[in-house]
């Protein structure tokens, strides 16, 4: 049985690498065939994250709401729910945070007092809103999947509305709220770059999630619940509470992330379009196999990925549309469950032989 | 077996997507090329002060028909008469990485000339870091004339007055009317395209108190059927002038007055933007452009020149937002032989004095940067 588990996961490392280096030799191969300067575009994607104090930051402007926005996703799909309500809830908690904190600008709260506020405003947003999904799911068997992406598109509006009617400011002429005050963001570790305090929130809550998922009654009951829903049934585990609190915590460290994000990097919040965070965060915990120790890792990975493209679309002439596939492209292979899945199997299978020859 | 097909049909199909993306990156205005080649040539003649300069564009994404690349012809322009390079960016949806775009294309030392729109907080960025580059020179279009940028003496905003144009569209469109019915479609509810109706509702009421405004707004989207849907369903309820606030969805509205007629049965449409009579004329879609009587110009393109060519001579006035109107060709009616020919003669008379009024400031165009809020615009529009 050790044993198993030991070639799980030596094998787990091995696949991501093999994914990893067949996604890189399509996209390089790609990128030869498109670009006048191959070596400058290849160089830009693979090191261009690297190549200075600011890209560097800006790959943790992005690795910072992954965290969250991954331990979130992580609840989610470990309690297997495809509850996609953290997209949703980073927009809408982005804008109640910015809301307030305009508000509340120039009061004189003190700078922790005031993002510790602000960030309990993101995260309840998370709670307020992702209950409906769950509640509606465990109460009364209503598709979480339908109700949290037409949820999704309610809360873009709403956001919007919120924006335009309660935030107007008329000193620009796109849609976006007042400024937020300066005393309201999270202070830059670098200056100058997006590696901001938002970094300790991020690592604060993937430990606690890590803590909950295996130090405590509540985890184990999450994960029994999602891997196996008869026997956490027949072992009397409470599956409605259980999964609507994993559903809501998960909600809950999406809005998180949504606060970070909009407090870390933005002048106003200017959102009117869906993010995709919340739906980078479900890629980040399929990465991370549903294991928060691994999230750091999973976050990083997409980080860097998005960074990599970002910088390969702002110093080459690679137009944007084609970086977007190619991102897809890697993510595909990795997030792809089977692939190289009869390897493992018959590596398992070699073991175990050997090891009945050795019994015998 | 199966798996290496697997492999081979992805790696098939990722060739495939490469080729549409080489075909893609073709048309995408490639960085100095065709303009420094006509740089080279325009040197000698070139300007006064001589020193070449290197523009860089910032937008969202080009290919829009519309603003962006309105924007980035106007930079190409001016970097084609003074004989200077021009490059482009694409930032793309993701605005959490304008910043950093911004800053590496500022510190790479390759431009000393920033062209931007102003939306999604690039007139912020300009803002921010104009005081810490002062070697380089930023033009801003599209801010609002209420913004301060004093004392950055290195940035300049360009301002449109589109309520202007448009309010001179709504005096047109009341007089126009028979039906005392008027219609207008907006790309989407925010500010700049709430300028637009401010503008076009006061013209209205100035030419014709008696006319009763329709506006419908549309989702930000380039969606010309849902223009098509919107505007068939207004000529149902009589509304026979429609202004289309939208370039991108405008074929919708063309195609539906055409449909009906057009302007010889009493349907008129106003177009935006661009002189789009003249536009639909030279395009495969030829008898659209017979029920655009004219058009409220939005000149993006010529103002960033003019805006250059003041920087060249000398006589730019940088910390400053900076008003274009009709006198400075920033917005006005696109002036064409059809709209003199199809516009009854008194008609023509009115709009000309109205616009000489404007002009003089005789006559105060409400605009929707002066509104208190959203909720005293939207009581004032629907009075």
């Amino acid at each position: 049985m050790k044993e198993t588990r030991k070639i799980e996961f030596g094998f787990e490392i091995f696949r991501i690498i093999v994914a990893l280096a067949i996604a890189y030799g399509i996209t390089l191969l790609c990128i030869m065939i498109i670009s006048d300067d191959p070596f400058q575009a290849v160089y830009m994607f693979a090191v261009g994250p690297f190549t200075s104090i600011r890209r560097l930051g800006q790959l943790f402007g992005k690795f910072i709401p992954y965290l969250l926005t991954g331990a979130g996703m992580c609840f989610v799909y470990a309690s297997n729910r495809f509850n996609l309500i953290g997209e949703g809830v980073y927009l809408m908690s982005g804008c109640l945070v910015a809301y307030v904190a305009v508000q509340l600008g120039g009061a004189g709260i003190p700078h922790i007092l005031f993002v510790l506020l602000l960030l309990v405003v993101g995260a309840l947003t998370g709670a307020l809103f992702g209950s409906v999904p769950a509640l509606l799911r465990e109460k009364m068997n209503i598709n979480e999947t339908v109700v949290s992406i037409m949820m999704n598109w309610a809360m873009l509006y709403l956001a919007t509305y919120l924006v335009k009617t309660k935030m107007y400011d008329n000193s620009i002429t796109y849609m976006a709220s007042k400024p937020i005050p300066q005393e309201a963001r999270l202070t830059a570790l670098i200056p100058r770059t997006q590696l901001h305090t938002g970094i300790f929130v991020g690592i604060i809550a993937v430990a606690v999630t890590a803590l909950i998922f295996y130090r405590t009654a509540l985890g184990y009951d999450i994960r029994i619940c999602g891997a196996n829903p008869k026997f956490a049934k027949a072992s009397g585990i409470n599956m409605t509470a259980t999964l609507i609190l994993a559903q809501v915590m998960g909600a809950a460290l999406a809005g998180l992330g949504g606060a970070v994000d909009i407090l870390g990097i933005y002048d106003r919040y200017m959102w009117t379009a869906l993010t995709n965070m919340g739906f980078d965060g479900l890629i980040v915990a399929v990465l991370s196999k549903k294991n928060p120790v691994f999230i750091p890792l999973g976050a990083f990975l997409l980080a860097y990925m998005r960074t990599g493209a970002s910088i390969l679309n702002y110093t080459t002439e690679i137009p944007i549309e084609f970086v977007d596939i190619m991102q897809a492209v890697i993510i595909l292979l990795i997030a792809a469950e089977h692939f190289l899945g009869g390897f493992k199997e018959k590596l398992i299978f070699r073991a175990s032989k050997e090891k009945n020859k050795e019994v015998a | 077996m199966k798996k290496l097909l697997a492999i081979l049909l992805t790696l098939a199909m990722a060739a495939s997507l490469a080729a549409c993306g080489g075909s893609g990156g073709g048309d995408k205005p490639a960085s100095g090329g065709a303009s420094s080649g006509a740089a080279a040539q325009q040197g000698a003649s070139g300007t006064a002060d001589g020193d070449a300069r290197s523009i860089i564009y910032l937008c969202m994404n080009l290919g829009d028909l519309s603003f962006n690349d309105l924007g980035w012809e106007g930079s190409q322009n001016a970097a084609e008469k003074y004989g200077w390079s021009a490059d482009v960016i694409e930032l793309g949806k993701d605005t959490s990485t304008y910043e950093n775009a911004f800053v590496d294309a500022l510190d790479s030392g390759k431009y000393d000339l920033v062209v931007t729109q102003s939306n999604y907080g690039l007139s912020d960025l300009c803002i921010k870091y104009a005081p810490e580059y002062p070697e380089i020179d930023f033009i801003s279009f599209d801010m609002s004339a209420t913004a301060d940028i004093s004392g950055i003496d290195n940035l300049f905003g360009i301002a449109f007055k589109q309520n202007e144009g448009s309010f001179l569209a709504g005096a047109l469109a009341g007089k126009l009317t028979k039906t005392n019915k008027i219609g207008a479609f907006v790309f989407n509810d925010v500010p700049v395209g709430n300028d637009f109706v401010t503008g076009y509702v006061a013209g209205v009421r100035e030419a014709n108190p008696d006319a009763e405004v329709s506006i419908a707004y549309g989702g930000g989207t380039a969606d010309a059927s849902k223009l098509q849907e919107v505007s068939s369903a207004m000529f149902d309820s009589g509304v026979d002038v429609i202004y289309g606030i939208s370039g991108s969805a405008y074929p919708g509205l063309a195609k539906e007055a055409t449909g009906r007629g057009g302007i010889d049965s009493g349907l008129w449409c106003i177009g935006v933007d661009s002189d789009m009579w003249t536009v639909y004329k030279a395009s495969e879609n030829a008898d659209y452009a017979d029920v655009i009587v004219t058009s409220m110009k939005k000149n993006v393109a010529d103002s960033i020149v003019y805006t250059i060519d003041r920087m060249v001579e000398g006589s730019l006035p940088f910390g400053k937002v900076e008003p274009y109107g009709i006198t400075e060709g920033g917005v006005g009616l696109a002036d064409n032989e059809y709209y003199r020919s199809k516009t009854p003669a008194d008609v023509l008379e009115y709009m000309d004095s109205l616009q000489k009024d404007v002009v003089d400031g005789k006559v105060k165009v409400p605009s929707y940067f002066d509104f208190e809020d959203y909720d005293a615009f939207v009581e004032w529009r629907d009075q």
